[in-house]
């Protein structure tokens, strides 16, 4: 009887760097369960009892949170931020897209110097930016008196304080996290790509739409996931660009904590936030897994 | 016959370095044409101009006598197989190869019909559904064949279309690309660095040096009669020893006066007598015009490749003879050989 290596059942060799990778997982995943999936957990467990009168938890367990989340009214200011963040999301890809495209097919001595001006805003501080924000829209801003100066309008403009001003302001903040994502499915694409479409008698739009389009989709998802995750959860830029006239749940959520003193609602209001987030995020990793699987991603 | 492509002081520059300096030649109706060279002879640059890729600096390519290089790449009547195959990874083999058609704007059954016919002639109908991932290397090479002959060009351009298949599939492929071409009647320019590819596939050879064509001819012509050093040290192995011209051969210094042609060279030029190993001749029992010691043997087969040691030469002269041959059972390293050649099969270059 011949026996040929690998036939005989034998229990699998004790992996030599089993241990070795699992004290190098553990820092990580400690800081993960500690940071992460605690607070989730207690945000989870506030959600479902009754508030105390100063802030804090009465221990009588009850669904009124969620039920109250329901409310037209609170309701309404979810809509309303998934709308917000859907309208930066959008507006965030058609400008990021072309500038991705614009980056990835430049020489590429000059596709390092345009990432790092693309990401350049991130190494200031984001209240700082709010702030100049405010300083360029307001009625008596840079807009607002090169228009009167140029004679175009005679009334300032309402730039600031508004939807406008705080989907501007999202769109600012998180352009990179779209431009990044897209910048690398972009030049995944190889230029032979786009090259063997043309030979085949595409022109430039076929090409894209056919070709280019298709295949950046993971990025186009990776990074509209992130923009959107982001702007819904946001409560800085609404605060200081929508004058608290406007406000996202983000805000709605803050209140709660720090000045209604109702730590179960807002604990259920980021309950659902979460939810919400973790099912885009869990859709994020499907469709770049698929597309992995296909080969359009590596 | 008339010239399909007619290339004329095509030149193209990248920066300071010149990829094509001035080069002219037709690629004729239904040939099989290779432009043979190493990397960064310019073969490249010249099919991409063909393809509509690059535009040329200087000079002009008509195609059936109209001006090519005026016309966008996708309205080109040309079509080009990618060296890294380029196939569409989101669409299966069938979709990869109708792709070409449908922005021809063929429709229904007879784009249902062509891509069949496409397939068929590779021999992938059995894996129209699959994505390229899914294929071997040469299922995906065949598929990248299908796609570039499907819309019917007057020309295929094929970018080294063998470089990443296995040995034994390249040989096999040589063959079939060979069979394809003859079938189809499309012109095909093929694009290689592989000598043997270029000799066993083509009706005609460029072989390119440094952005010009350094000779062109028939796969015959090139390995029998090479015009330079190049040549002949390019396409199959040569012997090359340096002397000066005779009357009937060169004069090379140790050596004596060595049999050798050449057309129109004065006696007493510095010239290069090149020979092909299987030219050289064993002679038994000496007598021959070159006397020297074995110092290698390699079997090869059906062939034995000789090392010869010539007094006072750092190269040896190789001689490649059958294993059949009379005087092979009896060779071994560190023994005295003779040999001699053929005038005719002696070539004697100046260049």
């Amino acid at each position: 009887m011949t026996v040929r290596a690998g036939t005989i059942p034998v229990a699998a060799p004790a992996d030599p760097r089993a241990r070795e990778r699992l004290l190098l997982l553990a820092g990580p995943l400690g800081w993960i369960a500690l940071f992460l999936v605690v607070p989730c957990l207690l945000i989870g467990i506030y959600s479902l009892f009754e508030r105390g009168t100063y802030g804090g938890i009465e221990w009588n367990f009850t669904f009124e949170n969620f039920r109250r989340a329901a409310d037209p009214l609170y309701f309404g200011i979810l809509i309303k931020s998934l709308w917000i963040a859907g309208l930066a999301t959008a507006i965030a890809l058609l400008v990021g897209y072309p500038a991705a495209f614009l980056i990835a097919t430049s020489p590429e001595r000059w596709q390092k110097l345009l990432l790092v001006l693309a990401v350049l805003p991130f190494w200031t501080n984001y209240l700082i930016r709010s702030y100049a924000w405010i300083v360029i829209l307001n009625r008596e801003g840079a807009i607002n008196n090169l228009l009167r100066g140029l004679g175009l309008t005679s009334e300032p403009l309402p730039l600031l304080y508004n939807e406008f001003a705080i989907v501007l302001g999202l769109v600012y903040a998180y352009l990179p996290f779209m431009i990044l994502p897209l910048y690398a499915a972009i030049s995944r694409l190889g230029a032979d790509l786009i090259e063997a479409s043309t030979d085949l008698g595409a022109d430039g739009w076929r090409s894209f739409r056919r070709i280019i389009l298709p295949l950046t989709l993971p990025g186009i998802a990776a990074g509209s996931i992130f923009v959107f995750v982001y702007s819904l959860g946001n409560f800085i830029t609404p605060d200081l660009l929508g004058g608290g006239r406007t406000v996202m749940v983000g805000n709605l959520i803050y209140d709660q904590f720090l000045t209604a003193r109702d730590w179960p609602f807002g604990a259920a209001l980021a309950f659902i936030l979460i939810g919400i987030m973790m099912g885009l995020l869990t859709l994020q990793a499907f469709l770049i897994n698929r597309a992995r699987r296909i080969g359009t991603y590596d | 016959m008339t010239a399909l492509i007619a290339i004329r002081e095509l030149a193209k520059s990248f920066g300071p370095v010149p990829a094509l300096a001035d080069v002219s030649l037709d690629i004729r109706e239904n040939e099989f044409f290779a432009l043979l060279g190493p990397s960064g002879c310019g073969k490249t640059t010249l099919l991409r101009i063909l393809a509509g890729f690059e535009m040329p600096d200087r000079g002009s390519v008509t195609l059936d006598g109209k001006d090519l290089v005026a016309i966008p790449a996708n309205r080109r009547p040309v079509n080009m197989m990618f060296q890294s195959y380029a196939l569409f990874p989101h669409m299966t083999v069938a979709g990869n190869v109708s792709y070409g058609l449908e922005m021809e704007g063929v429709k229904g059954p007879e784009l249902a019909r062509r891509v069949r016919d496409a397939l068929a002639m590779v021999q992938l109908e059995p894996v129209a559904g699959r994505k390229p991932h899914l294929l071997s290397g040469g299922q995906r090479q065949r598929v990248a064949l299908a796609r570039a002959l499907v819309k019917r060009p007057r020309l295929l351009l094929l970018d080294e279309p063998l470089a990443a298949l296995d040995k034994k599939l390249r040989e096999q492929m040589r063959i079939e690309l060979k069979r394809i071409q003859h079938d189809t009647g499309i012109t095909f320019l093929v694009v290689t660095h592989d000598q043997e590819e270029a000799l066993v596939m083509a009706d005609r050879i460029a072989l390119m040096d440094r952005g010009a064509v350094a000779q062109l001819g028939s796969p015959r012509e090139l390995y029998d009669r090479p015009a330079t050093r190049f040549v002949a040290g390019f396409i199959g192995m040569s012997n090359v020893l340096e002397g000066r011209a005779t009357a009937g051969g060169v004069a090379v210094a140790g050596l004596g006066a060595l049999p050798a042609t050449g057309e129109g060279i004065a006696p007493g030029a510095p010239v290069s007598l090149t020979i092909r190993p299987e030219r050289v001749r064993l002679v038994a029992g000496g007598g021959g015009q070159v006397a020297g010691k074995i110092t290698g043997i390699a079997y090869l087969g059906q062939d034995l490749l000789l090392q010869i040691g010539l007094p006072g030469r750092a190269d040896p002269l190789v001689a490649r003879l059958a294993s059949g041959h009379p005087l092979a059972d009896g060779l071994r390293e560190g023994m005295a050989v003779s040999c001699d050649w053929a005038a005719a099969d002696a070539r004697m270059l100046t260049e």
